[in-house]
């Protein structure tokens, strides 16, 4: 099928105007197929570090939203440990006037703004909930240790 | 106009002045349409999102190949910059009979429609989620609606060659009309195929007419076609010496035509010699640098391999610099460090003006160094210790759990004593009721030879404890 005007849209503006700290390339065998790379927002646990996500956008885009998940370890109470994300605007609350930048914004947001009250990793959010300072520690080490450049 | 009845006909329907244009365009099949028209009035108002006009005969239309195109508004390529208050949330492209929702945010109907229908029970606006219905759609007013079929759009036959560039609003009318890529019905009354609209003349191009060279039968439309690619004895006109060559020789005869002007062999190497091939010749067995053309190449060949060595033992070097910046820089950082040991803080621009303070430097540094071999010793006496105690605590370990098993073992035997011994008794009051001597020897017999292991047994026993404590 041929690829609609919309994400042809959405994929120049992409590259033609980025969003600061967040990157989004097309993969060139399949244009649906998105590698994201988006930097942990400053003051932030994960400060210094650069996630990578994958973004696909399904056959009824923008009618469905799109499917991301990380693909670097990340210790986040509303992120589980396959790198799934918990996040409204990613379900339920999908309106086909969102976009690709708003999503990632929002995710980018979402790494700002941890909620332990809604968890997907329940282990973390209890961690996060118990002692707080414990558990940003361990959310910087584990940034330090997996999303930076010295990470393999 | 020539037709005045046929526009007043159909007058005031966008869609149906489209239909009109066309009819006027092809007037020869005016009559048979003209019945058709009202049937795909309804039909054409329908599709206004997609607009496609089914062919007025019985051909089926399905390609863009043979009958009218088939174009969708939305895949339309826009000549202008549309403004962005113009750009549809959910399509991203110009508006598209646009409806607004009660909290004044518009969409394209067909996006508006779809993205409701992707909701399920409570149906939100998509950019501002306030709660609405499919059916409190509005259309938005006529001038803006007129303002957006305006907007200037490339003609959907692009791709086929067509530049022209025309009002949203007209492309049908172009199409229809205009196009000279659109593929139209043969003017030939006879023949019901397509041909594009800009080779429509009087006759039927379609007929097969024997090929003047080959004598296949080839339709006028593809005569040209054919005599370039499949005929295979078409001639062919050398641009050099005008003469024409059939199509199977004409590759040999290129690359032999006397007539063709060519360079000197060797005009990479300086020489701007050119000629008809019929005199190259010559030339060629005077030219010096053609005699020099191996020599030349041969150094070329030499120059390009010292290149390549020079640039491989470039980057050596540079590699090697960069290690020697390394080391460098270690060196630099290992004096600093030793300046700033050896220095004391009074003189610290001078480290070594003095024997004394060199003297007391030297002291310094021997201080540190004791420190640090002091605090070494000290390092490796914890360490030792802790392994010395964790050896002993399994040795501790070791002795408690004998212990532990002597201990059940002196019960078990008290036990076995105990209940011997009360055996015995009871055997004794038994044998001094009844008076018999022989009962009596034999209980004597089996008290001592069960009593005799007893003291060996505690005696090893106690030596294994003994032992397990000297251990300890």
């Amino acid at each position: 099928m041929a690829l609609p005007k919309r994400i042809i849209k959405e994929t120049e503006r992409l590259v033609a105007e980025p969003v600061p700290g967040i990157s989004a390339v097309p993969h060139e065998d399949n244009l649906r197929y998105f590698d994201v790379r988006i930097h942990g927002p400053a003051s932030s646990p994960y400060e210094g570090g650069i996630f990578k996500l994958e973004l696909f956008l399904p056959e009824d885009y923008p009618m469905t939203p799109p499917k991301i998940r990380f693909l670097t370890k990340i210790y986040h109470p509303n992120i589980d440990k396959l790198g799934r994300i918990c996040l409204d605007v990613l379900k339920s609350n999908w309106s086909p006037a969102l976009q690709i930048r708003t999503i990632l914004l929002s995710i980018q947001a979402l790494l700002g703004a941890p909620n332990p009250d809604d968890p997907l990793a329940n282990d973390v959010a209890q961690h996060w909930k118990e002692n707080v300072t414990a558990a940003i520690e361990t959310a910087k080490e584990w940034t330090h240790k997996y999303a930076t450049d010295t990470a393999t | 106009m020539d037709d005045p009845s046929v526009d007043e006909l159909l007058m005031g329907d966008p869609s149906s002045s489209v239909l009109s244009d066309r009819l006027l365009s092809d007037q020869e099949a005016l009559t048979e349409s003209r019945s058709y028209t009202r049937l795909m009035d309804a039909d054409l108002r329908a599709r206004l999102q997609l607009r496609r006009p089914t062919s007025s005969r019985t051909i089926s239309n399905k390609s863009t190949e043979n009958g009218f195109s088939v174009w969708d508004i939305r895949n339309l390529e826009y000549a202008t910059e549309v403004d962005d208050n113009l750009m549809c949330p959910i399509c991203h492209s110009p508006f598209v009979s646009p409806a607004a929702l009660k909290c004044q945010h518009i969409f394209c109907r067909q996006c508006l429609s779809e993205a409701l229908s992707h909701q399920q029970d409570n149906k939100t606006c998509p950019t501002c989620r306030r709660p609405t219905s499919s059916n409190s759609m509005v259309a938005l007013p006529k001038v803006i609606c007129r303002m957006l079929e305006e907007l200037r759009v490339k003609c959907p036959l692009a791709f086929r060659g067509c530049n022209e560039i025309i009002p949203r609003g007209n492309v049908q009318t172009h199409l229809d009309r205009y196009c000279g890529y659109e593929e139209v019905l043969c003017p030939s009354e006879d023949c019901d195929q397509y041909l594009p609209r800009r080779l429509a003349g009087k006759e039927c191009l379609h007929e097969p007419l024997p090929c003047p060279d080959c004598g296949e039968e080839v339709s006028l439309l593809n005569l040209n076609n054919h005599r370039m690619g499949s005929c295979k004895v078409a001639e062919i006109i050398c641009t050099d010496c005008s003469s024409s060559v059939p199509k199977s020789m004409y590759e040999d005869h290129i690359t032999s035509c006397m007539e063709t002007v060519l360079k000197c062999t060797a005009s990479k190497y300086g020489c701007d010699f050119t000629a008809k091939r019929s005199v190259m010749q010559e030339h060629i067995e005077s030219c010096a640098l053609v005699k020099l053309a191996p020599t030349i190449a041969l150094q070329n060949d030499r120059l390009g391999e010292h290149a390549r060595a020079l640039k491989h033992l470039q980057q050596k070097n540079a590699v090697h610099e960069a290690f020697l910046d390394t080391v460098k820089d270690t060196l630099a950082t290992i004096a600093s460090a030793d300046l700033a040991t050896s220095s004391l803080p009074s003189d610290s621009a001078a480290p070594f003006d003095s024997p004394l303070s060199h003297l007391l430097s030297l002291h310094e540094a021997l201080r540190e160094e004791v420190s640090r071999v002091s605090a070494a010793v000290s390092d490796l006496d914890a360490k030792t210790d802790t392994a010395f105690l964790n050896s002993s605590l399994r040795a501790k370990e070791e002795a408690a759990h004998r212990d532990a098993v002597l201990a059940q073992l002196r019960v078990q035997l008290q036990w076995l004593v105990s209940s011997r011994l009360q055996g015995i008794h009871a055997a004794r009051a038994g044998a001094g009721a009844l008076g018999i001597s022989d009962t009596r020897r034999n209980s004597n017999d089996a008290e001592s030879s069960s009593a005799r292991p007893l003291p060996s047994t505690r005696r090893g026993s106690d030596g294994l404890g003994n032992g397990g404590r000297e251990k300890l």
